[in-house]
């Protein structure tokens, strides 16, 4: 598949173990159409045994036939991948915001693996197919009847109740865990919501539609007559499905919800903590500093971006009887910064200083306030602490009154910092590139001055996390088509029971409300309960996930399962509208 | 009541098969008329046309002057479950239902209180002498228990003219009585009007007009008399004369 030169190791050990399971639910599609369809084609194969064909004939027949399709299939899809891919692609380079392109190449050698272990894949399954039929009596006894599929199916009572529980059980656990959960608990939590939900489909759905049929008043109602009367049967017999498709769902929608959450993290942070698009920071005795900050006015009125200019100075100073230095700013910049940057302003009396500490420094004041420094010949009474994001990448700062500011001369060194506050930061892109390039490589070494960017800042950090994100897209993207196609195979399975059943309501005498309205109950039950338990183990996981990286994941969240639940009711809507289309085709209608 | 004006079908498909051709057949209301022809010879086609199963390629279908071809598909739908039953060759039921589920369908789609189904549903299941099997699934029934149960469903309802092809196939001859007497009794009691479809010229002969139909065409009717007797002989006489498929053995049963 893909093996872009651009991946890292960790990428790629993803990537395969995506693979791997991308595989083993091939297995298991294959496995579960493979036997749908020779239970739809029961009738025939009995009937061909009841008029002399062997089983061993019968096996062999099946063999040739699904290596046939094996064959179509897997040309088919490689054909069909190739444009796929290309439309990944494309796509992920913009929901992830890739500068790079993903190229395209012709992978020669992973089409011949996939085309041959799918070949044996088939091979393999069908061989199994066939020697699962000498299970079933009716290889031995083509004639008898089957007693098993026209009994109402069971459901005990308290199975069905025990879902429920072991849902809310889960969660309660996972709701309950410590800060470091071990191995263990994290199992239980998983297998109990898998329990939980197993039997959900199994047995809560069929108890469920069995109390309503036990109503007769109800279940006599009109429709309710022919929407109930199999659904229990379907039910059941979509149980395993049904499971298997809520768990890919929610792992779709966790995989790109953390996606979500994490891009949302980062840029949120970023952004955050640093509140002006532009910053200009210029040491003492540079000299480009006029030129510079004209450049950028001029850049940004060029690109019609309004823009409002800042300005502070902050001093460096030893501390007495220490190696370390403090940076002061006086409270008139600050403030001026704050107000700007939607911060609260401060105003220090005296020698009060209120300290701005930085999360990531290990700087000489750390900690709360109380504490005296002595610098050249004033004491300095830290006051408060006080959070507030105004430059970037600088270590923690003390704010003091303008008149102690000016006192304080036997600096080491000045820095003036020129902020630009514009509204909204994302336009400055254009601008960000162009200066960049203009003023060359900055920050490290003898230059004397650093320029800036949030924007560049950010892609930069995008191009950093690209790979993983790129990777929990893609398992994303591809667990939420297999379990539309699952859906769409289970539902396509029923078809035919469905056009025999509407063909004799035709005769009877059924409107065509009355049909679609059937139909889209029946399909709303199938398609939307399975996604609603996935949406909801998932909001779970997404919560789970917000407590451990401590940032509000509600809006991603929010977006995410949103964008799923529209893709899934246009779903819903092409399905159904296929599916009902379908079925009136086959009622001979005048 | 019925009236069907030069009616012709036409199947087509890689070889063209006429089923039915330039068929004028006037039916009073209340009447009760035998179909009678060879296998193959259209009877199956002519109900399908007369119920708009199926579009007829030539002529048209009236029932009580109006075409119900050309009825909007709900009206149409809505004409089937009121005005008429339907009892087709291979029954029609649902087989993920019970007897008695099948059997109130018409009534619960035009939403009866459960009460008055329940009711009618073991009246008309009694009449039929399937009274005891209405909680069995469909496929847990014989095919003359099946077939019964599709008449049961055709009736419940009340409906002006009843289709009925072939609904004594499955039936030894004293319950093929039954089944005919219940007609009989809806026949009167209702009035409504009946189209019965057979090869049994036992069952034939409790009509009081039998049409023959030979590959497609009205081949000759005949009107039932005093003597039934008499009018089963008729049916006789004019089966072996068409040829095709004569029951020779039948030719006991009313003895
Ligand atoms: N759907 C169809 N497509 C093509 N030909 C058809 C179709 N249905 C019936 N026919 C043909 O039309 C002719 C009349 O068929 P029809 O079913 O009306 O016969 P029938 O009189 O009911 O026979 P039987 O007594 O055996 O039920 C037959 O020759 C049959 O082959
Ligand atoms: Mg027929």
């Amino acid at each position: 598949m893909l093996t872009a030169p651009v991946m890292d190791t960790k990428v790629a050990a993803g990537f395969h173990l995506a693979e791997t399971v991308i595989y083993l639910f091939s297995v298991l599609f294959i496995w579960f159409s493979m036997r749908a369809f020779l239970k739809s084609r029961e009738h025939q194969f009995k009937l061909f045994l009841t008029f002399g064909m062997t089983p061993g004939q019968l096996k062999l027949m099946i063999f040739l036939e699904h290596m046939l399709i094996g064959l179509i299939g897997t040309m088919t899809g490689l054909t069909l991948s190739l444009s796929f891919v290309k439309m990944v692609l494309l796509i992920a380079e913009n929901v992830v915001g890739l500068d790079f392109r993903l190229y395209f190449y012709f992978p020669m050698k992973a089409l011949a693996l996939t085309f041959g272990a799918f070949i044996a894949l088939f091979a393999v399954l069908s061989v199994c197919a066939g020697l699962f039929l000498d299970r079933e009596r009716w290889i031995l006894f083509p004639q008898q009847w089957n007693k098993q599929s026209s009994k109402e199916p069971n459901a005990s009572r308290p199975l069905a109740v025990s879902a429920p529980i072991f849902l809310a059980g889960g969660y309660g656990m996972a709701l309950s865990l410590p800060e470091s959960p071990s191995t263990f608990m994290i199992v239980c939590v998983v297998v109990s919501e898998a329990i939980g939900t197993y039997f959900l489909f199994d047995q809560l759905g069929v108890c469920i539609i069995h109390t309503y049929k036990r109503n007769r008043h109800f279940f006599w109602r009109r429709t309710n007559l022919l929407l109930l009367s199999d659904l229990a049967n379907r039910m059941k017999d979509c149980a395993r499905t049904l499971f298997m498709i809520s768990i890919l769902f929610m792992i779709a929608m966790t995989a790109i919800g953390m996606m979500a959450g994490y891009q949302g993290m980062i840029k949120n942070r970023i952004s955050q903590e640093n509140p002006f698009a532009l910053v200009y920071a210029s040491s003492s005795g540079n000299m480009r500093e006029t030129k510079d900050v004209a450049e950028i006015e001029r850049a940004l009125e060029e690109h019609g971006i309004p823009f409002q200019r800042l300005q502070a100075t902050i001093k460096e100073l030893p501390i007495a009887k220490s190696n370390n230095s403090l940076r002061i700013i006086p409270a008139s910049e600050f403030n001026a910064i704050a107000r700007a940057a939607g911060n609260v302003a401060v105003a220090p009396t005296g020698t009060q200083a209120i300290l701005v500490p930085n999360d990531d420094s290990q700087g000489p004041v750390q900690g709360t306030g109380g504490s005296t420094l002595r610098v050249g010949l004033l004491a300095l009474q830290v006051t408060g602490v006080m959070e507030a994001y105004s430059f970037p990448d600088f270590d923690s700062y003390l704010v003091v009154s303008d008149d102690v500011y000016a006192l304080l001369n036997d600096y080491t060194r000045k820095v003036s910092f020129h902020l630009f506050d514009v509204d909204d930061w994302r336009q400055t892109e254009g601008v960000a590139r162009q200066l960049k390039q203009r003023f060359g490589p900055t920050g490290e070494g003898k230059v004397d001055f650093t320029f800036f960017s949030l924007t560049y800042t950010l892609g930069k950090i995008r191009q950093v996390y690209g790979g993983s994100l790129f990777a929990l897209f893609f398992i994303g993207a591809v667990f939420f088509a297999a379990s539309w196609s699952f859906l769409y195979f289970r539902l396509y399975t029923n078809l035919q029971e469905d056009q025999r059943k509407f063909a004799v309501m035709n005769t009877i005498g059924l409107t065509d409300q009355e049909l679609s309205k059937v139909i889209t109950l029946q399909l709303i039950l199938l398609i939307f309960t399975p996604f609603f338990v996935a949406l909801v183990h998932s909001s779970f996981a997404m919560m789970i996930l917000q407590h451990a990286i401590q940032y509000n994941l509600m809006k991603e969240t929010m977006a995410v399962l949103g964008a799923f639940l529209t893709a899934h009711v246009f779903y819903f809507a092409a399905v159904r509208s296929a599916y009902v289309k379908r079925v009136k085709q086959s009622i001979t209608y005048p | 009541m019925l009236q069907l004006n030069r009616l012709g079908k036409v199947y087509g498909g890689s070889i063209l098969c006429t089923a039915l051709k330039d068929i004028d057949l006037t039916v009073d209301r209340g009447e009760f008329l035998g179909i009678m022809g060879p296998s193959g010879s259209g009877k199956t086609t002519l109900l399908r046309l007369i119920a708009a199963l199926d579009v007829p390629t030539s002529g048209e279908v009236l029932i009580d002057g109006r075409n119900p071809h050309l009825l909007p598909r709900n009206e149409l739908a809505r004409f089937r479950r009121r005005e008429l039953g339907l009892v087709l060759q291979d029954f029609n039921l649902l087989d993920t239902m019970t007897v008695e589920e099948n059997i109130v369908m018409p009534l619960a789609l035009e939403g009866v209180q459960y009460g008055e189904m329940a009711e009618k549903a073991a009246m008309v299941a009694d009449q039929l002498g399937i009274g005891n099997i209405l909680h069995k699934r469909v496929h847990e029934i014989s095919g003359g228990q099946a077939q019964r149960a599709a008449i049961a469903r055709a009736i419940i309802h009340g409906p002006g003219m009843l289709l009925c092809d072939e609904i004594t196939g499955n039936l030894d001859s004293k319950s093929s009585q039954g089944v005919m007497e219940v007609l009989e009794a809806v026949h009167q009691t209702d009035g409504a009007t009946i189209l019965l479809v057979t090869h049994d010229p036992m069952v034939a002969s409790y009509c009081r007009r039998v049409v023959f139909i030979k590959d497609g065409q009205l081949y000759n009717e005949i009107i039932c008399g005093e003597n039934r007797q008499h009018f089963f002989q008729r049916i006789m006489d004019t089966l072996s004369l068409m040829g095709g498929n004569i029951h020779d053995r039948m030719a006991f049963r009313l003895s």
